[in-house]
């Protein structure tokens, strides 16, 4: 359980962060996703004590991170953006060092390393030197190193960057697994990510939180297709005439068959079914439409700059 | 505890860097040939008499020269280097706090200055070995000139280090050490050089690192000297400690 509130951060007269609160409880994977600089690393940072906020209060399960930074950071597993890591050391130096840094008893260290180099995948790589890994390895480093001390919050930043196809499966899915019993939160700015692991989405641009909810209740909307039969652009004028209608979009199909993709800004799907007929089209298939989070966002993001 | 955790792995790093055995080699080159250099000076007929040891330690500028360079080398790379590989994010976000980063840190830099001087007791043993009987050199000297040098190296390495903690650039923090010890031995030999009679000649003298290492090498071990250096250590460690919270924004 982590809770933010009204975090304000300002640079040298840049607000990088205003007023920005949330909550993440457990069970629960919390995206943040915004464009680049919209201050996605700057939250993270501040969730994980890295940085302090001009303004506002951190809290992870219960500990106030004012009161006792140390306290609050030992709840908390964090993979930094690009993850750094010292390139000298073996993966197992590395980690039985970071397990000593956050207090794992000297006792349980080689099981736990054990138990974290088998979960994100990297048991036989425990011998390699951390300059000669390639980027998704390192990141299951970084991954490994966070969840050692197991941590109730794990905080991921881009955790899937700069990763290929299958390693970001693979990590998305840990990720997934991981967020079964921990509160996760994580950022990026690719999106079907955040539709295939997020249970829960917050979308920040420049500062502040534009939107936030479950990503299917983010993406719900008055959009239809329409698939019918007849004059196509009678019928295209017809769906565009109706009230709450703001655009329709035409596409041939064969055998005088056409697609619309209509948006609307409330239901319509009666009458478009009338206006069809209207136009002396025939019906054949009319369904709502759901918006992918990159149309969600684009709009949001749109609607702030106007 | 957690700082003896980072001081081993800063120890472990200097072993596993190429630059530390260039320093290392260096080092036993350099004072190898000044050990000769005293030996075969003072060995001769017409010259001073005196310990090989006691010029070993701090008669020559070239002491000097070797433990600017030397500190500026070693330092140089223990905060800023974390800082512009971005390593310093893990770091400062397990629960650790900063008086515990710079102190493994401090301790294993001066753990590190303890080995490079660790070879040169053979000199020691050199010297008893082929020393005619009743003329081998008196253990207490030495010992204080070693002595010397680890307070010496204490004092130098926490200014280094916040140095290390000012710039992520490695040089930076390097030349900005170097120029604070030389400015620090420039003023005390100069000075005390300078200004013989006055209220500021006895601080001047007391500042004088020449000075300290000529008492240390001939065994007297001032504790006005040990107070200095052990006094600018703890400022420099203090003001390091302050510049990572300050960089963090609290």
């Amino acid at each position: 359980m982590i809770r933010a509130l009204e975090l304000t951060k300002r640079y040298a007269g840049v607000t990088a962060l205003d007023g920005v609160s949330f909550e993440a409880r457990p069970g629960e994977v919390l995206g943040f996703l915004g464009p680049n600089g919209a201050g996605k690393t700057t939250t993270m940072r501040i969730l994980t004590g890295y940085v302090a906020a001009t303004r506002g209060r951190v809290e992870v399960c219960g500990v106030d991170f004012h009161a006792d930074s140390r306290r609050a950071r030992a709840r908390i597993g964090y993979l930094p953006e690009s993850v750094p890591l010292y390139s000298e050391m073996r993966v197992d130096e590395y980690l039985r060092y970071r397990a000593a840094l956050k207090g794992v008893p000297s006792r349980a260290r080689a099981a736990r390393l054990d138990d974290v180099t088998q979960k994100v995948g990297i048991a036989g790589e425990r011998r390699r030197v951390i300059g000669q890994l390639s980027k998704g390895y390192r990141q299951r480093v970084g991954l490994a190193d966070a969840l050692l001390h197991r941590p109730e919050v794990l905080i991921l930043d881009e955790p899937t960057d700069g990763l290929d196809p299958n390693q970001r499966r693979d990590v998305l899915a840990l990720v997934a697994e991981l967020g079964r019993e921990r509160t996760v939160i994580l950022s990026t700015h690719i999106l079907p990510e955040v539709e295939s692991v997020c249970s829960r989405v917050v979308i920040l641009d420049r500062g502040r939180i534009i939107a936030e909810g479950v990503p299917a209740e983010l993406q719900r909307s008055h959009d239809l297709i329409v698939i019918a039969r007849g004059a196509a652009q009678a019928i295209e004028a017809a769906l565009a005439a109706l009230e709450g209608v703001t655009r329709v979009e035409a596409a041939a199909e064969p055998d005088d068959v056409a697609r619309f993709t209509v948006a609307a800004t409330r239901d319509v799907r009666e009458a478009a079914a009338e206006a069809v007929a209207r136009a002396g089209g025939r019906l054949r298939e009319l369904s709502p439409r759901a918006r992918g989070l990159e149309e969600v966002f684009a709009r949001l993001t749109r609607e702030r700059a106007s | 505890m957690k700082a003896l955790v980072i001081a081993r792995r800063e120890l472990a790093a200097y072993f596993l860097s190429p630059v530390s055995y260039l320093v290392l080699t260096l080092f036993l080159v350099v004072e190898g040939y000044s050990f000769w250099l005293f030996m075969e000076l003072l060995s001769g007929r017409d010259t001073p008499h005196g310990a090989v040891m006691q010029y070993f330690f701090g008669g020559t500028f070239l002491y000097w020269l070797f433990v600017m360079f030397l500190v500026s080398v070693i330092t140089m790379r223990l905060v800023a280097e974390e800082r512009r590989q971005g390593t310093i994010e893990p770091l400062l976000t397990a629960p650790v706090g900063e008086a515990d980063v710079i102190a493994g840190k401090y301790l294993g830099a001066l753990g590190f200055w303890a080995a490079l001087w660790l070879p040169t007791l053979l000199y020691v043993v050199v010297l008893r070995a082929y020393a005619p009987a009743g003329a081998a050199p008196d253990a207490g000297p030495i010992a204080a000139g070693y002595l010397g040098t680890l307070l010496v190296g204490a004092s130098a390495i926490a200014l280094g280090l916040l140095a290390s903690a000012l710039t992520r650039n490695q040089i930076l923090a390097a030349v900005l050490c170097f120029s604070v010890l030389a400015i620090l031995l420039l003023v005390g030999a100069l000075g005390d050089a300078l200004v013989r009679t006055g209220p500021w000649a006895p601080v001047l003298q007391h500042i004088n690192l020449f000075r300290h290492m000529e008492d240390f090498g001939r065994g007297i071990v001032d504790s006005r000297h040990v107070v200095y250096h052990v006094t600018l250590a703890l400022v420099g460690l203090f003001f390091a400690t302050r510049a990572l919270a300050w960089r963090r924004g609290a």
